[in-house]
């Protein structure tokens, strides 16, 4: 049989989900994170648990807020400079390895 | 068909990965290194799915195809299960889904590319026995046969994207920065030539990672394994417990394990509660953690670069030391406070990527070989 998880579906269900300790309050203080919120509200309830979790560490790692799990690619534009390569020494360098 | 190669460099904590068509046109994905144990989360996937695809009206791709069976990429593993180490803590790597190669799969489906070389970083912690590095990386590589799913009109297409793995690299985590260091750049991050002067002598690369910084060293562009076990079992993640020590010897407050919360009060939330009904400011707290944890770093870096520099000065030789990792970034502004002028430290213009991009690298001359 397949196995359900349980999660907890409540948005104040998620904050109180582990605080049995301590109460956090949410003050927030910089735009992005009223941005992270906005992004939070539009997720469903019993996901966000887990996407804050990911979230916050992306942002620990990165000092940036990153959309969680959901890969985040970069897009830059592609280069119009044109930039001469030397592949050539560059083959050899990688072919070492 | 266009060639693409990728660069993955798969660790502890996140999936970093370059893809691209050329040297200079890449693009780079950050996912979390989730794994998923196969036995669970099947039935919560599809209710996942229907939700999904009903709030969004979805229409982009959202799964990979694994074992024969549907993952929805990133949401169902996070948070339960997060990181290689589980499957080789529990021994037992066959038992997961690994989606490391999930994200690099679902860009190339995004793009049309239904193949792609791929040169593949996987760190392990440093006692790992051969047999289970060997299952582990035989995991990965048995599920990048991978197709990404997506609904169209209302039925679910699968797109096969094929992995050619050209190079698996276990171990030797810094060999991706040491390419990354031995390029030459222009002011746009534009790929040039090779940087010859990191042949001459030593090169030392501290690789900042989320559970361990690992210190790598090579000798004349040669890796030089018996002065690479240099490890501390420190990383990014112990900030977190820094500040749950703090606060609970401190001020008495504890949290629940594997609470959300930790991760809550590293960014954003600055408030904490206590359970008499006072609230502290947990902001100064926070840079505390990363002080202790920094000196714990620090501490080792320095002994690792003095004995780099007594090797560099006995055998009359340059070194140079190179820092990387998604630590690097965190300590940015400690690293430069302590070695903006040292002339042999090389600060990364992208440390998160650096070891990534060593790959992509090797992977893009791989598949032209192809």
């Amino acid at each position: 049989m397949r196995r359900k998880r349980i999660i907890n579906t409540s948005k104040e269900s998620v904050l109180q989900d582990n605080r049995k300790y301590v109460k956090i309050v949410t003050k927030l203080s910089r735009e992005s994170d009223k941005e992270l919120l906005e992004l939070l509200d539009k997720i469903p309830a019993r996901r966000r648990n887990e996407l804050i979790r990911s979230l916050l560490y992306s942002a620990l790692i990165t000092k940036d807020i990153a959309v969680p799990n959901v890969p985040v690619v970069e897009k830059p534009e592609r280069k119009k400079k044109e930039v001469k390569v030397d592949e050539d020494a560059i083959g050899r360098l990688v072919d070492g390895f | 068909m266009e060639k693409f190669s990728a660069g993955v460099d798969v660790g502890y904590g996140q999936v970093k990965a370059i893809v691209g068509d050329s040297l200079n046109s890449r693009h780079k994905i950050l996912f979390p290194s989730a794994i998923e144990r196969r036995d669970m989360g099947e039935v919560v996937l599809e209710e996942l799915a229907n939700e999904k695809r009903k709030e969004e009206n979805l229409t982009s791709r959202y799964w990979i195809r694994i074992d024969n069976e549907d993952v929805r990429i990133g949401e169902n593993a996070t948070g339960y299960e997060a990181g290689m180490d589980r499957s080789l803590l529990n021994r037992d790597p066959e038992n997961y889904r690994i989606l490391a190669l999930g994200p690099v799969a679902m860009y190339l489906a995004d793009n049309d590319i239904s193949e792609a070389v791929l040169s593949l970083g996987v760190g392990v912690p440093q006692k790992t026995p051969e047999d289970l590095i060997d299952r582990l990386v035989k995991r990965l590589i048995d599920v990048h046969d991978l197709a990404v799913g997506n609904y169209e009109k209302g039925k679910k297409v699968y797109r096969n994207v094929k992995l050619v793995v050209s190079k698996t690299i276990v171990r030797e985590q810094g060999l991706g920065a040491f390419i990354s260091l031995a390029l030459q750049y222009d002011d746009d991050g534009n790929i040039l030539t090779v940087d010859n002067s990191v042949f001459d002598g030593y090169a030392m690369v501290v690789d900042f990672g989320t559970f361990t910084t690992n210190v790598v060293l090579f000798e004349n562009g040669k890796f030089d394994r018996t002065r690479s076990d240099g490890k501390v079992e420190y990383g990014t993640i112990d900030m977190i417990n820094e500040l749950e020590t703090i606060l609970k010897t401190k001020y008495g407050i504890m949290f629940s394990p594997h609470a959300i919360n930790r991760e809550l009060i590293i960014k954003g939330i600055n408030v904490v509660d206590k359970m008499d009904g006072t609230s502290i400011d947990i902001s100064e707290i926070k840079r505390e953690a990363m002080e202790k944890l920094w000196n714990k770093i620090a501490r080792y870096i320095d002994d690792s670069i003095g004995s780099a520099f007594m090797l560099a000065s006995q055998s009359g030789k340059p070194l140079k030391v190179f820092f990387t990792g998604g630590g690097a970034k965190l300590f940015a502004d400690k690293l430069r406070e302590k070695y903006s002028n040292s002339k042999y430290v090389v600060f990364s213009r992208d440390p998160i990527f650096d070891n990534a991009l060593g790959f992509y690298v090797k992977a893009y001359f791989e598949s032209k070989k192809l």
